[in-house]
């Protein structure tokens, strides 16, 4: 299968924090990246979409393209950072105006389109409220729009679903899909988040990440293969516990997950075991990294 | 690496950044710094004509009496200028990475910066003349007459000069107080001592060329050093 | 196509079961072409990976095929094997028949009869 982008030992170090990552995205899909606070998501994002500088290693953009100051690769990326893209005192029509002059393929129409789509006005409107009199999430909003109404290749979004409503991820998701659907396979999206749960539907491929390297990656239907989900009485928990990844008990109950080639084991100990959901699975990977770096 | 090329100009890099064109920058910061000024003049005569219990007129041409009035004069495009040149869109700043994936990366960044530049020198231009305007008039008094408004604007480039070489400062506290400071140190006793030297405007001539020669050593200084720990980071 | 979000079923599973059927069923004839796996996925309100996994499963079932950049087409059914197919499904239903009558307690004769009265019934 294609990628979108190649990451080949892209490392950062900063005092008292290296972000070592190989990776890949795949063409055609959307993926994301987990991690919890402070895993490195947005180094590694910042980077890739040349807002940051990497202290060595490559990344091949769509096959070719290496050079992030390259206006050409510019032009195909549409990046959005978590919070505060814009100043706070433009206003819809200035960014309008502001994505024209600095992207070669940004419809204005199409802005206007999502704009009203979402409830935040017009762009030609005479009164407009700045992004400081916006909500957070009307500020997510109206970036978004701004990515979106560029036509690019490859989308970047930071943390674009933490400060929306839920009926706005649903939304989010909606808009993923149609994004990846109307270039049928030549489309693909890059997202972070710590909060999978409302993007389960919407994500393809899945980067973990903990801190600053990347601890498991693969399409989401292989990784819920590759994984169970299980769970048991607390009595049998030190039975099962050796043969899970991640494990947590209380009292009455235990649960984790194991690789799906314990199954049968597991099950023999008296766990019950469960095809994961893409929440769980994430659970139990951070919850795993969690654990080594304790150690 | 290519070298700070952009294919967008300096208006449009302006327009970019601030969300204001080359046109509006200058007449909205000429603007500013007339109305700052004037506001600051009638508080001032209001002040005389209270405290000394005289007229209008006679106030006025009290504060011309004395370099007073100059320094007030001082005061609007000072800082009003320091306001502009201080926004340097840094990465946490909001805007800061969108200004960084946008066509042109660094360049773009250098022709805004450039077009800030040009802007704060027509919009003193502008303020200039209207100060001078004033004046004749009437209406605002200048001590030093053209000749002040001459050395507000020559000092103004040398302080820009020198401010841009202390910009890479990160503490913003220190930044912000250390600018203002330098800024009225140099546009204040320049604008009330430049008079002051001779009747002719060589000290004025050697002021500004003195301040272009700072402003275009420092900006270079300034782009090396920030592309290379603050853009490069 | 329905899909029960929350099922135990995983939903790849759900989608190449209700494509199986209508393929066997000769809703869908060979040459046909399946939705797009991105059409699929936002009609459906799931992910990509999803609908392309279903298809896969049909395809490794040589159901159908994927032609590159075109996407997944049905294959022509062979008759014998459309027949193989049907009889496995009726070996299935038919085992679960015998599992709810040993509950209900039914003797074999008991179960015939009820078939031949269904047969019947189906026919009639």
């Amino acid at each position: 299968m294609e990628n979108a982008v190649e990451i080949k030992d892209l490392t950062k170090k900063y005092k008292d924090f290296t972000l070592d990552v190989s990776a890949v995205i795949p063409k055609g899909f959307s993926t994301a990246l987990i991690g919890a606070n402070g895993a490195g998501k947005t180094t590694l994002i910042d980077i890739l979409c040349g807002v940051s500088a990497r202290t060595s290693g490559d990344a091949v953009y769509f096959g070719s393209m290496t050079d992030t100051d390259d206006d050409g690769l510019r032009n195909r990326i549409g990046y959005c950072s978590s919070a505060n893209f814009f100043p706070l005192d433009w206003k819809l029509k200035t960014v309008a105006e502001c994505m024209a002059i600095g992207f070669d393929n940004f419809d204005r129409a199409r802005f206007a389109e999502l704009c009203a789509k979402w409830k935040l006005g017009s762009p030609d409107e005479k009164k407009q409220k700045n992004m400081m009199k916006m909500s957070d999430g009307n500020r997510m909003r109206a970036a978004l729009a701004a990515v979106l109404a560029r036509d690019t290749d490859l989308l970047v979004l930071d943390e674009p679903a933490s400060s929306l409503d839920p009926l706005a991820r649903d939304q989010l998701c909606e808009m993923f899909r149609e994004y990846l659907t109307e270039r049928d396979g030549e489309r693909s999206i890059l997202f972070s988040t710590h909060n999978i749960a409302d993007m389960e539907f919407a994500t393809d491929y899945a980067i973990f990440m903990a801190n600053g390297r990347v601890i498991e990656q693969g399409f989401v239907e292989d990784l819920k293969e590759k994984y169970i989900l299980v769970h048991g009485d607390a009595e049998d928990g030190n039975r099962a516990k050796p043969l899970m990844m991640s494990y947590s008990a209380n009292s009455t109950s235990y649960e984790g997950i194991a690789l799906t080639e314990n199954s049968a084991n597991l099950e023999a100990v008296g766990a019950i075991t469960e095809r994961p959901t893409l929440q769980q699975l994430s659970v139990g990977i951070l919850r795993k990294a969690e654990e080594d770096a304790g150690k | 690496m290519q070298e700070n090329k952009s294919p967008l100009t300096i208006s449009q890099a302006l327009k970019l950044y601030t969300g204001t064109g080359f046109a509006g920058t200058v007449l909205g910061l000429a603007a500013y710094e007339v109305l700052f000024y004037l506001g600051a003049f009638v508080c001032m005569t209001l002040m005389i004509m209270l405290g000394e219990g005289i007229l209008y007129p006679e106030a006025v041409s009290n504060i011309a009496e004395t370099p007073a009035g100059d320094c007030v004069m001082v005061f609007a495009p000072t800082l009003i200028n320091i306001i502009v040149l201080l926004s340097q869109y840094t990465k946490d700043k909001p805007g800061g990475k969108l200004f960084r994936t946008v066509k042109g990366g660094f360049g773009t960044f250098v022709n805004y910066r450039t077009g800030v530049y040009i802007c704060e020198l027509l919009s003193m231009l502008l303020f200039g003349a209207a100060a001078l305007l004033l004046d004749i008039t009437g209406m605002a008094k200048i001590h030093g007459g053209l000749s002040a408004v001459i050395a507000l604007v020559v000092s103004n480039i040398a302080a820009i000069g020198v401010i841009t070489f202390i910009l890479p400062v990160k503490n913003e506290f220190v930044l912000g107080a250390g600018s203002v400071i330098t800024m009225f140190a140099i546009t204040c006793s320049c604008t009330i001592l430049l008079p002051m030297l001779s009747d002719n405007l060589i000290p004025h001539l050697v002021t500004g060329i003195a301040g272009a020669v700072l402003a275009a050593v420092s900006s270079k200084v300034y782009f090396t050093h920030y592309r290379k720990n603050r853009w490069d980071s | 196509m329905k899909i029960y979000q929350n099922s135990s079923e995983p939903i790849y599973k759900q989608i190449a079961s209700q494509l199986r059927d209508e393929i066997l069923a000769g809703k869908l004839k060979g040459g046909d072409a399946l939705p797009s796996i991105r059409g699929l996925a936002q009609d459906l309100k799931i992910s990509v990976i999803t609908t392309m996994k279903a298809y896969e499963e049909l395809a490794s079932e040589g159901l159908v095929t994927s032609a590159q950049g075109k996407g997944y087409f049905v294959n022509a059914q062979d008759t014998r094997l459309l027949a193989e197919q049907h009889m496995r499904r009726v070996e299935e239903n038919l085992s679960e028949a015998i599992r709810s009558a040993k509950i209900a307690g039914m003797s074999i004769d008991e179960l015939r009869e009820t078939l031949d009265a269904l047969w019947a019934l189906d026919a009639g």
